[in-house]
């Protein structure tokens, strides 16, 4: 069995006695994916107040629902598809960024931005590039790169055709090739 | 040499994040063994990967989000959950009837009693003549539940607190120890029954 199936079953099993009511598998569930989920949210909106409610409100629509989680996705992609969801309903909601246009084109060099953020030099550089991409592209590739979800994982968690999560990642991880190495990062690009 | 085929490089980064299927794996293995130009391509893939790897998830809300969502998890019932509908059956669609409990669920009994024919009703400043603790079978229905409590005019007047306590108002013509006894007697439903104080 591999890591990923490992953690996968967990999560599945969690889930099933979360249905029941058990608050000690909801605590375990949140332990599990209360960072990863943290830092999904915190780079699509790069604020942590607000990331923290949106966490919360996911987290209980996992205890109000979780009877309702169908195994066809894994438990993951469809947490993490309900906070994307509440992500673009925050951006829907204060118009602050449109999803089929690019970031702004600076870096966002605040200490709140992006939580990929480290203070060596390679992770400011990837940040950078980072932000350049458009949103559906860093999205995409954060979710494979960062968080290792596969390309049905993240079809189901930004509610795309999977083709379209393949093409996406592939242009990003091109385009970050190409600024890394544009940066001086050495080992970026074959 | 012709160039490796687009659906082959776009399956590279979900080699390198571990996510492909077996058969998946199989195809790429074979493209790469056949393609230096492939095999590139992957190793700056794995670089890149391996540069997010590195970045530090950022700190979450921690315990103090878990203890926040635990006090609105602990001041809302349970509803009753509909069967699952997923094709695998893992959990008996009995577990999914009695979703309303928790496996462990224990009852307070207390004399404060208001309203007729409800089963769950708000406490307030009750005074406690008597406890009796009672766990509940984990495939108790909520329709066994509440057959049980109405029958003798037992009411919930609070809970679940964050340890599954459930305090429920006895009518006064039922006393504390003939309340254990009636809830000792329902094996179906009961679990356990501690000694009333």
């Amino acid at each position: 069995m591999t890591g990923t199936t490992a953690t996968a079953d967990r999560h599945a099993v969690l889930i099933d006695r979360v249905a029941s009511g058990d608050k000690a598998a909801m605590a375990a569930l949140y332990h599990a994916l209360e960072r990863p989920l943290f830092a999904f949210v915190q780079s699509r909106l790069n604020d942590p107040f607000l990331s923290n409610d949106i966490l919360q409100d996911v987290f209980l629509d996992v205890w109000r629902g979780a009877d309702r989680f169908e195994a066809r996705s894994s438990v993951r992609s469809w947490i993490f598809g309900m906070a994307w969801r509440k992500v673009i309903d925050v951006h829907r909601a204060s118009k602050r960024l449109s999803f089929s246009d690019s970031l702004p084109d600076q870096e966002d060099e605040s200490p709140a931005a992006l939580s990929l953020i480290g203070q060596e030099q390679e992770s400011r550089r990837l940040r950078g590039c980072m932000a350049d991409l458009k949103d559906d592209h860093r999205t995409a590739i954060e979710l494979a790169f960062y968080h290792d979800l596969g390309y049905r994982e993240i079809s189901e968690v930004m509610g795309v055709p999977e083709g379209t999560v393949k093409t996406r990642v592939f242009h990003a991880k091109k385009l970050l090739q190409h600024c890394l190495e544009r940066s001086g990062i050495k080992g970026s690009v074959p | 040499m012709s160039s490796p085929p687009e659906d082959i490089r776009e399956l590279l980064p979900f080699w390198a994040n571990g996510t492909l299927t077996e058969e998946e794996r199989a195809k790429v293995a074979a493209a790469l063994a056949g393609s230096a130009e492939l095999r590139a391509d992957l190793a700056g893939i794995e670089a890149l990967h391996r540069q997010m790897q590195a970045v530090p998830l950022p700190q979450g809300p921690g315990e103090l989000g878990l203890a926040r969502l635990m006090r609105v998890v602990d001041a809302e019932p349970r509803q009753s959950a509909p069967p699952r509908r997923q094709g695998g059956g893992r959990l008996a669609a009995s577990v999914a009837v009695a979703a309303v409990l928790s496996s462990v669920l224990t009852l307070t009994l207390t004399r404060d009693r208001s309203g007729e024919g409800a089963v769950y009703e708000q406490a307030s400043g009750e005074d406690l003549a008597a406890t009796v603790t009672v766990t509940f079978r984990p495939e108790a229905t909520e329709a066994a539940i509440s057959a049980l409590l109405r029958a003798k005019g037992l009411v919930i007047v609070d809970g679940p607190s964050a340890i599954g306590l459930y305090r429920i108002g006895l009518p006064y013509d039922l006393t504390a120890p003939e309340a254990a006894s009636y809830l000792a007697a329902a094996a179906g439903v009961i679990a356990t029954v501690d000694p009333v104080e």
